[in-house]
């Protein structure tokens, strides 16, 4: 059996589903017989779950907003190039 | 999907409300991407208005074959590299970018025994799903320990797991091969993984 240490080197590519059947038969395998492994596992993908969580929150409410200024030029701009458009 | 072409539409059309929902939509992921390319904050803000000015040239080009923040996110990138191309005094993107393959484990090493077995498994990290006020706090550490991370990996995850975006998506906006992407994602959930660990162990410090 693969060691531990083999194990969580791998947990990566396991999670991306990138590994050959060969080799994700034996992840398996291990996070089923081992307990350590199997929470290392877990925690991986709570760890990403986690940060989904923390996009989704930054979704509804951003950190920051884009400065007044910076949207009233970006503003001018958009128009001016939706006006030169519809006169070409 | 279809989402984006409802928006494309307005804009291509010359709705200067739905111009500013995308402003506001995506200004705080473009400055967080900004920072993993640029060292200080007015640079990740110019570099981000500078995106903003060519998405504006480039709007009636978009075909939506990618999704938009995906298209954004790839131009503020590219600007990145062209302006650290024309600046001499930086390292050229790719040596900064590319991480070893074979050191992927490099940290952990200490917590197994000279056989490959957990010598200081992992600890639990208490994390109840249904306990709103405990997952805030779970996450502020998620945050704290993801603006730690090295650039690179900073990049990594922000774009794969909390923008969302496909591996391939990534690679693409990053410029980096496929197994180099999932070694900076793996490296950077790991230490995350990490920080979550040493919180959870102390008592009383993840429950308020
Ligand atoms: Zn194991």
């Amino acid at each position: 059996m693969m060691s531990c240490e083999e194990f969580t080197d791998e947990v990566g590519e396991y999670i991306e589903g990138t590994l050959p059947f060969g080799e994700r038969i034996q992840m398996w395998l291990h996070a089923f017989l081992c307990d350590h492994c199997k929470t290392y596992l877990q925690q991986m993908r709570d760890v990403a779950d986690l940060m989904g969580e923390l996009g989704e929150r930054w979704r509804e409410h951003p950190e920051e907003e884009a400065p007044e200024e910076l949207k009233g030029d970006l503003l001018d701009s958009y128009r001016e190039k939706v006006d030169g458009e519809s006169t070409e | 999907m279809s989402d984006d072409a409802h928006i494309i539409e307005r804009l291509k059309a010359g709705d200067e409300k739905a111009f500013e929902a995308l402003i506001d939509r995506h200004y705080a992921a473009m400055i967080r991407l900004a920072e993993t390319f640029v060292s200080d904050e007015s640079s990740a803000e110019e570099l981000v208005q500078e995106t903003w000015r060519v998405v504006i040239d480039k709007l009636d080009t978009f075909e939506g074959r990618s999704k938009l923040k995906t298209w954004i996110f790839g131009i503020l990138a590219n600007l990145a590299r062209q302006r650290r191309r024309s600046d001499q005094r930086e390292k050229p993107w790719s040596t900064i970018m590319e991480e070893p393959i074979e050191e992927s484990a490099g940290h952990m090493t200490e917590r197994f025994d000279a056989e490959g077995r957990w010598q200081a498994p992992p600890r639990a990290l208490q994390l109840d799903p249904e306990d709103e006020a405990m997952k805030t706090q779970f996450l502020e550490h998620v945050q704290a320990a993801m603006d730690e991370l090295p650039a690179r990996q900073r990049a990594a995850v922000m774009l794969r797991d909390v923008q969302g975006l496909s591996s391939e998506e990534t690679c693409e906006i990053l410029d980096v091969s496929k197994a180099n992407q999932r070694v900076l994602l793996h490296r950077g959930r790991a230490k995350i993984r990490e920080t979550l660990e040493d919180a959870a162990v102390v008592p009383g410090e993840v429950r308020s």
